[in-house]
């Protein structure tokens, strides 16, 4: 267990706001001619206040800054240090990579700024303590990851993008009008107030939806699967590590968990969407052949999981800490594991190819059956958790959960299966990991296999996880899934029999997006050039009210209604003069 | 007269003096003009802020000066004229830098900064007005002093636009002019000072008091662009663009708006207007502009009519935030007046850069222009994205008490207006700020003037779009400190509103 170093003061006040400082300084840096080459070699260091803060700040430390935007208060707490600590790894580590992954790349310092100001923006919200600076920095890190997911400006990055985008603007102003409705009863905005505040009703499902889409909460986890694949491998890692977290941590901060107001009715909801989603996500990913997109949805299952933690707060009033605290111990393993797995996937793995390549496979079995609970691995911490919030519940949920939760996590075994042995089968043009490349990933690998065994604030639950009962719960439905997985290879292989797009849902809605769904690429760069040229998708479903106006613009025009209504006026007035 | 009363007058001054002067220098004067203009925009800027100073302080300001036989025009500043003072004086003096460089080499300069700066001292007199007969008379004058600017650059379009603004604008004066002379002939004299003064008439006068209500507002509504009174608007930006930023953002939308204000707010009074019922016919009004201006947006190609239509939208939130009537709400709106009119300049600026830079007048055209001026694109985006009402910008903190206004006065439909706007906002400038930096260049610019120096092109254009851009993203980030519009609206809504 790490001991907070710093207290309240001037150096810790100075280090809080170089966590999101520093960042948006050096990004600045790219901007111009002459700094940039010293921005993009500071930029994988730009993310190391915020390790420190991490490491050494105090909860409760917090700094209050009246002047800024609407009266802001940014500090740390018990969950923002969990996830501050899980953002500072995968920013950092992913940022080293990629400066390795992207040194062939002209434009890589357009990737950097993006990079660097999400990062910022990312961190910020997590040190946020008041409702308007979350959304602040929520909203600003929404918008600046849309330049990581169309770094490489293909059609499918483009396309990605418009999805992501236009998801980005509905959750925004379904935040917006959640957090307005929530605000109006509120005597301030402070994070502790709606903390003990019972908020339930409209602000509670438009926050639930607005913070579901970053979540990847099904049906709206389209943009995931659509982004992982385009945006460069870093940035991947970062959107799944730890941004998706992002709408996680505003459930945490804006749901009231644990409090016997609430309707029960949307927690039970809640899990059983979450449910549904673990389950739905490994489906559909056992379908894909693209490794970041199995990975993709394989994030969404998980994510599914968390939903559930989260309905489970809804339902057991007076588990509130508990629940976030699972949450933000499940949040940080996968967080990890999973950014070292995407990571992984730009480091080219053909079989054979040398030792080093071959090593690293087996070293990626070590993450990837934590995902699924292996004993002795993060995972095993992270369902342990999992199951002690469980056992809180009441009767139905406590019988259908114990049931339903080792099925999970064969389902994962099934999923993280399928990516190791695309992994194994070969990525298609990768060049040689530079070293700086290989430490990072192997820097973020050790902490993925260690520190969820050393952070815990409550150490005993470590040794708790590794009882013997306990063990086999673990084990088999690894050993489960494994098995079935190998038969499945043999006489039945999954992604042969059932194929769908990546994206899934969306293509019920955007048809006319099928071909580029089904690879074929000429026709559906055609078709997607031409509706962007026509003003993009979002724009032609409006196009029925713009014509019809039009059409009323010029009438206005023909009959000059100003005169009319003039003398409409002055009827109205001969009306009443003479009533 | 104390050197209170001075004070008005000389605002005033500061910019007739040197637009009359300009009217008589010769075109080819060019040091003087630019010498007369920036004085006398700097010299206005130190003024209204010695005012701003001293109406915190307390002190009075008021003068009246003989018009007619027992017509006095009346010069009063109160905290509200003090803000939409403050905003011209300022973007004025933002568009004069601009509009210097803009038009180094058409013809009929003297002509052009002689009615910019009546146009201004016009505005400033309306904000100043201190009745309703000094209201309308510096109303009236905006319109002629506008139309020679509209039509400035003489074309057959030019022309026709500016015939349509004429008929609209002078209908709506004559609207108005009915307006205030039925009001004058029931009460006497409306200073805006005198808060309550129709109220004994609600009894006896219902629908004359709701005739005349209608009169007024349907006559500062065309400039206001109230749908369906804003035909003229998206005509008029034939203009050159400091005269669109300037009609746009300060001189005739906002007085437009700003009439609507003084006449629900001081001359009927937020009790006198909902007992008349005539707040939520209003509201309905607000709400379709903000929603047709935005529509009609979506489809535009040409960006100055879109940014036309858009502002035909925005200052609907204004109308919007007082017809909601309690304090947030009114907060929300007045403090839109100064947010809206900061980054729409902004973005008529970057629209008038693309044009004569480069020579580019249709979105579609303008792939990869963020490579080419990246500046003017980085204000061009900071402002749009406060026009979406993205936080920390000006347009969020406008939304954000709109929205706790309509939220506390159990007006709960009305976030979803904000929410459709908000979306059709996002829905017209998030494209042209994807093709400006995420597309690449499509063919050579239909012209380039070329880069000056360490500028992208000439400094005295880029200069203003920066400044402006950076006040909207500071008025956002420190709407909290004791300096921002919003500390100074909060303090008209306590002194004056906030009992109702």
């Amino acid at each position: 267990m790490v001991s907070p170093l710093l207290q309240n003061g001037e150096p810790g006040v100075l280090l809080l706001s170089m966590v999101p400082g520093l960042p948006l300084v050096v990004a600045f840096m790219l901007l111009g001619r002459a700094t940039r080459q010293t921005g993009l070699q500071l930029a994988p260091w730009a993310a190391l206040p915020a390790l420190a803060a991490a490491l050494l700040l105090q909860p409760g430390i917090d700094l209050e800054v009246a002047w800024f935007f609407m009266g802001g208060r940014m500090g740390i707490d018990e969950v923002g240090r969990s996830f501050l600590l899980l953002a500072a790894l995968v920013w950092g580590a992913a940022a080293w990579f990629g400066r390795g992954y992207l040194r062939a790349d002209p434009r890589d310092h357009v990737f950097f700024f993006f990079y660097l100001i999400t990062m910022a923006f990312n961190f910020g919200l997590i040190l946020a303590q008041d409702m308007l600076g979350f959304y602040l920095f929520f909203g600003l890190m929404s918008i600046s990851a849309y330049g990581l997911i169309v770094h490489n400006r293909s059609p499918e990055a483009r396309r990605a993008g418009l999805v992501y985008l236009v998801l980005v603007m509905v959750g925004e102003v379904l935040i917006f009008s959640g957090m307005v409705v929530m605000a109006s009863r509120l005597p301030d905005l402070e994070l502790a107030t709606i903390a003990a505040s019972s908020s339930g009703g409209v602000s509670f499902f438009l926050l639930l939806v607005g913070f579901g889409i970053k979540a990847g909460l099904v049906p709206l986890h389209v943009w995931l699967p659509l982004a992982h694949p385009v945006a460069p491998v870093p940035a991947s890692a970062v959107l799944s590590g730890v941004m998706i977290k992002a709408g996680l941590l505003g459930w945490l901060r804006f749901l009231p968990l644990g409090q016997e107001s609430v309707l029960p009715g949307w927690g039970g909801a809640l899990v059983l969407l979450g449910l549904l989603a673990a389950f739905y996500g490994v489906i559909i990913g056992l379908a894909q052949q693209e490794v970041k997109t199995i990975l993709a949805y394989s994030s969404i299952s998980q994510m599914g999981v968390m939903t559930m933690l989260v309905g489970c707060g809804l339902l057991a009033p007076g588990h509130g800490p508990q629940v976030t605290w699972a949450v933000s111990i499940y949040a940080l393993h996968h967080g990890l594991a999973k950014a070292s797995l995407f990571l992984a996937t730009g480091m080219g793995t053909a079989k054979g190819s040398s030792p080093a390549a071959s090593g690293q496979l087996w070293l990626l079995f070590l993450p990837a059956l934590s995902l699924a609970g292996l004993p002795f691995t993060s995972g095993a911490i992270a369902k342990f958790v999992l199951k002690e919030v469980v056992h809180a519940l009441p009767a139905p949920w406590l019988g259908i959960l114990t049931f339903v939760l080792p099925l999970t996590a064969l389902a994962t075994t099934l999923i993280v299966c399928h990516f190791l042995k695309q992994m194994a089968a070969g990525l298609p043009h990768q060049s040689a990991p530079s070293p700086a490349m290989r430490l990072s990933w192997l820097l973020l690998w050790l902490s993925s296999a260690l520190l969820p065994w050393v952070w815990p604030q409550q150490p005993a639950y470590a040794s708790q996880a590794t009882e013997a009962a306990l063990l086999w719960q673990g084990l088999w439905p690894v050993v489960a899934g494994g098995m079935i997985m190998m038969v499945s290879w043999r006489w039945w292989p999954v992604s042969r029999h059932l194929t769908v797009p990546a994206g899934d849902l969306l293509w019920l809605v955007w048809p006319s997006h099928k071909e580029l769904a089904r690879k074929d690429e000429a026709q559906a760069e055609k078709r997607l050039f031409s509706e962007i040229k026509a003003g993009g998708r979002a724009r032609q479903l409006l196009d029925f009210f713009p014509s019809q106006g039009r059409r009323w613009e010029k009438k206005l025009r023909r009959w000059s209604l100003v005169g009319a209504a003039y003398l409409l006026l002055c009827l109205l007035f001969l009306v009443m003069l003479f009533r | 007269m104390a050197w209170q009363n001075w004070l008005l007058l000389l605002i005033l001054l500061s910019s007739m003096v040197p637009g009359l002067i300009i009217f008589t220098l010769a075109e080819s004067n060019r040091g003087w003009r630019t010498a007369l203009n920036l004085c006398g925009a700097v010299v206005k800027m130190i003024l209204v802020l010695v005012m701003i100073i001293g109406i915190s302080q307390g002190q009075r300001f008021a003068v009246a000066l003989p018009l007619l036989p027992g017509v006095d025009l009346v010069l009063r500043a109160d905290p509200l004229s003090a803000l939409f003072v403050a905003l011209s004086s300022l973007l004025w003096l933002f568009t004069t830098l601009y509009a210097v460089a803009y038009l180094e080499d058409s013809p009929n300069r003297s002509h052009f900064f002689g009615y910019f700066s009546l146009c201004v001292t016009v505005t400033i007199g309306i904000a100043l007005a201190g009745n309703l007969l000094t209201f309308l008379f510096f109303f009236e004058m905006l319109t002629l002093t506008t139309y020679p600017l509209v039509i400035h650059r003489g074309t057959a379009e030019a022309m026709a636009a500016g015939r349509v603004y004429l008929l609209y604008t002078l209908t709506g004066g004559l609207l108005l002019f009915l307006g205030v002379v039925w009001l004058y002939v029931l009460v006497g004299e409306v200073d805006f000072s005198r808060q309550g003064l129709l109220m004994p008439l609600l009894d006896g006068h219902r629908p004359a008091l709701i005739g005349i209500f209608c009169l007024l507002i349907s006559g500062v509504g065309v400039k206001a662009a109230l749908v369906p009174l804003h035909g003229w608007l998206p005509r008029a930006m034939v203009a050159p663009a400091p005269v669109s930023a300037l009609l746009h953002a300060v001189a005739v939308v906002k007085a437009g708006a700003f009439g609507i204000m003084r006449i629900v707010l001081d001359v009927y009074g937020l009790p006198l207007t909902s007992g008349l019922g005539l707040l939520m016919p209003l509201m309905l009004v607000a709400t379709c502009t903000i929603l047709y201006g935005s529509l009609l947006a979506l489809r535009q190609d040409n960006l100055k009519r879109l940014l036309a239509y858009s502002t035909v939208s925005q200052v609907s939130y204004i109308v919007l935030g007082i017809t909601i009537g309690n304090p947030l709400a009114i907060m929300g709106g007045m403090v839109h007046l100064i947010h809206q009119g900061i980054m729409k300049i902004t973005l008529f600026f970057c629209a008038g850069n693309i044009a004569e830079t480069l020579g580019v007048h249709a979105i579609s055209r303008m792939n990869g222009v963020g490579r080419r001026l990246p500046l003017t694109m980085g204000a061009f985006t900071l402002a749009a994205m406060g026009m979406i009402g993205l936080p920390p910008l000006a347009g969020f903190v406008s939304k954000w008490y709109l929205g706790l206004g309509a939220i506390n006065q159990g007006e709960g439909w009305l976030l979803v207006v904000l929410v459709l706007s908000t979306l059709l906002n996002a829905a017209y400038f998030l494209p042209i700020i994807y093709r400006a930096w995420f597309r690449e260049q499509e063919g050579p610019w239909p012209k380039d003037s070329g880069a000056m120096g360490l500028w992208e092109c000439h400094w005295m254009l880029v200069v203003p779009p920066l400044l402006t851009a950076a006040i909207s993203l500071l008025v956002g980030l420190l709407a909290n400190s004791t300096l921002s519009p919003l500390a100074w609206v909060r303090f008209i809504v306590t002194t004056r509103y906030e009992p109702w």
